[in-house]
């Protein structure tokens, strides 16, 4: 650890009341997300779940503070490292605060790797930054422990390997070593199997898993697929046109999702033991844009439940049991 | 499904000249691939990348020339037949690609991009032609006002709608889709999905259907190839592979496939 003075017990991350707004064409801003809030414990994964364009990827970027800039602004909100507030602090301790509290793996680990270095050599920057009581002499030989922690096979001879010359899933564990690189206590994944094979997305998962466990780190994952949160989450957060729609523990929600939206998600992939060629129950139309967000219940267009009362009025997030839903029809 | 044979691939082998700092090495794509798809069936490709899937298909398009076996397409050997002689390969067999961002010209707004094969391969009048566009914007589900607009005003589900339109514009007995919605979200893929199985009923279409995602090629597909480093490794119906996988590589694709799908 680097030493910072951060509040031991407690969540690890706090987000509360977070909303992202993004200038248009005409420079005025619109919310692209309003009021979202989770917390994650250490050693916890969370999923926040939802299709493209809901504020998922958005949400992350807002946590790591990498949203693009001028465009993207956070307009409100609190977002907690272990106690401290990060909504605020100077770029100078943010910088150094990615990658040594809290790092963050992408989709497509081919853009995200630099195209003319090394694993090693990137894995070694990492350390270079971040882990200044590894003497300079060390850090070659700590960088290849990191990728044999990330079940790189020969990783001493493959760490000499560029980028290009390896495969997607070798990639994304030159991504996950880099990640771990700096001991952070979070570790964001940003669809990081959507580009791999089914076969190595199993091996990514389970490796994340390992690693989340023995770094007891807390975990942000952000994907579109069910099958996915099914095998690394111990929360869900499902995301709808810029709200949190459902939010509960991952069994629950698998097992039994209250939100139209949660089930219409879970029911549009054709299951291995589902009737072949039987039409697939789909979710009509698509995400509205955030300049056409309704004042009403988002969902309320697609959604086969919708009536005249959920075009009243906003509809706000209630308190199930263990359960967040913003959905009038579910309690009736 | 019929019993007529459409197309029947017998030992088929492709091979690339690789380019090396070490000098040139061959990669084999596909190794002695034998295969048949019935008139009206289904036939889905899974397997991971790198495994043929693709080159598979394009050599049935004719986009490869394979180095050693045969294709045949209702009853032509088309392996060795010259580009002038394809004519006929071109019109019945139609290809959608997986990411309809690539597959669509940026420069060209969607009605021309749908009429572009009527002007190649027909002599229909362009007042037919326009039409004919019109029709097929109905049936893929957009609306009559996209012929004016571009690819980049489209979501990417109603992108993959004006390439299936695009496919279907010559009414073709064959169509190939390669992956057509590995880029697109989940509930999207429900609508393309079904809008495939719709069109497959209405034109009587047989399907090559390709993916790397297990519970899709079952959905779609009456038989499935497994591919496996260029060679098929198994190909049952799709009961049977999923109820009783044979091969060492269908049981490892089936067990990284857990939880809710």
């Amino acid at each position: 650890m680097t030493g910072s003075a951060l509040v031991e017990n407690g969540p690890l991350l706090e987000v509360s009341g977070l909303s992202v707004g993004f200038a248009d064409e005409t420079r005025r801003t619109v919310a692209v997300t309003s009021g979202v809030s989770f917390a994650i414990s250490p050693g916890q994964t969370l999923s926040l779940v939802g299709e493209s364009g809901c504020g998922k990827s958005v949400t992350a970027a807002a946590v790591m503070q990498l949203l693009p800039h001028p465009a993207g602004r956070i307009l409100s909100g609190s977002v907690r490292l272990g106690g401290r507030e990060l909504l605020g602090l100077p770029p100078k301790e943010l910088y150094r605060l990615r990658g040594s509290e809290m790092a963050m793996i992408f989709q497509e680990p081919m853009t995200s790797l630099n195209p003319v270095h090394t694993a090693l050599d990137q894995v070694v920057e990492v350390l270079k930054l971040h882990r200044p009581e590894i003497p300079r002499g060390d850090r070659r030989a700590a960088a290849v422990r990191l990728l044999e922690e990330v079940e790189i096979p020969s990783a001493a001879r493959r760490a000499a390997s560029y980028p290009f010359q390896l495969s997607g899933g070798m990639r994304q564990r030159v991504m996950i070593a880099m990640a771990l690189a700096g001991r952070p206590r979070l570790l964001i994944a940003d669809e990081p199997t959507t580009a791999l094979d089914v076969t190595v997305q199993a091996q990514i998962l389970a490796l994340l898993r390992r690693v989340r466990s023995e770094h007891g780190m807390g975990m942000l994952s952000i994907t579109h697929d069910m099958s996915v949160v099914s095998q690394v989450a111990d929360r869900v957060v499902v995301m709808y046109a810029g709200h949190v729609v459902e939010s509960g523990t991952a069994g629950d929600i698998l097992r039994h999702p209250m939100h139209p939206y949660t089930k219409g998600l879970m029911e549009c992939a054709p299951r291995l033991d589902s009737q072949p060629r039987a039409r697939l129950r789909s979710i009509p139309g698509t995400v509205p844009a955030p300049r056409a967000y309704p004042s009403h219940c988002r969902y309320a267009d697609r959604c086969p439940l919708a009536d005249a009362e959920c075009r009243a009025g906003p509809i706000p997030l209630l308190t199930i049991r263990n359960r967040e839903v913003r959905c009038i029809k579910v309690t009736q | 499904m019929t019993d007529r044979v459409l197309v029947e691939t017998c030992g088929l082998s492709v091979s690339f000249a690789q380019a090396r700092f070490s000098g040139r090495s061959v990669v084999h794509a596909l190794k002695d691939v034998s295969l048949t798809v019935h008139q009206g069936e289904t036939l889905g490709i899974v397997g991971e990348t790198g495994c043929g899937k693709s080159t598979l298909c394009r050599c049935i398009v004719r986009l490869y020339r394979p180095s050693r076996g045969q294709i045949i397409f209702d009853g032509t050997d088309i392996s060795s037949l010259p580009e002038r002689r394809l004519g006929t390969l071109r019109r019945a067999v139609q290809m959608i690609f997986q990411d309809p961002a690539d597959s669509l010209n940026p420069r060209l707004p969607v009605g021309a991009i749908i009429e572009e094969p009527l002007v190649i391969q027909t002599s229909l009048s362009p007042a037919r032609r326009r039409a004919r566009v019109d029709e097929l914007l109905g049936e893929v589900g957009l609306p009559l006002g996209a012929s004016p607009r571009y690819p980049h005003e489209f979501s990417g589900g109603q992108r993959q709608r004006v390439a299936i339109a695009r496919a279907l514009a010559l009414k073709p007995t064959l169509l190939i889709c390669d992956e057509p919605v590995s880029s697109l979200d989940v509930s999207i893929q429900a609508q393309i999905l079904n809008l495939l199985l719709d069109l497959q009923e209405e034109y009587g279409l047989t399907m090559i259907f390709v993916s790397h995602d297990l519970a899709v090629v079952r959905h779609m597909a009456d038989r499935v190839a497994v591919m496996y480093q260029g060679e098929v490794v198994e190909l049952a119906s799709s009961d049977q592979i999923y109820r009783n996988p044979r091969h060492g590589y269908t049981r490892t694709l089936l067990s990284s496939v857990s939880g809710p799908r």
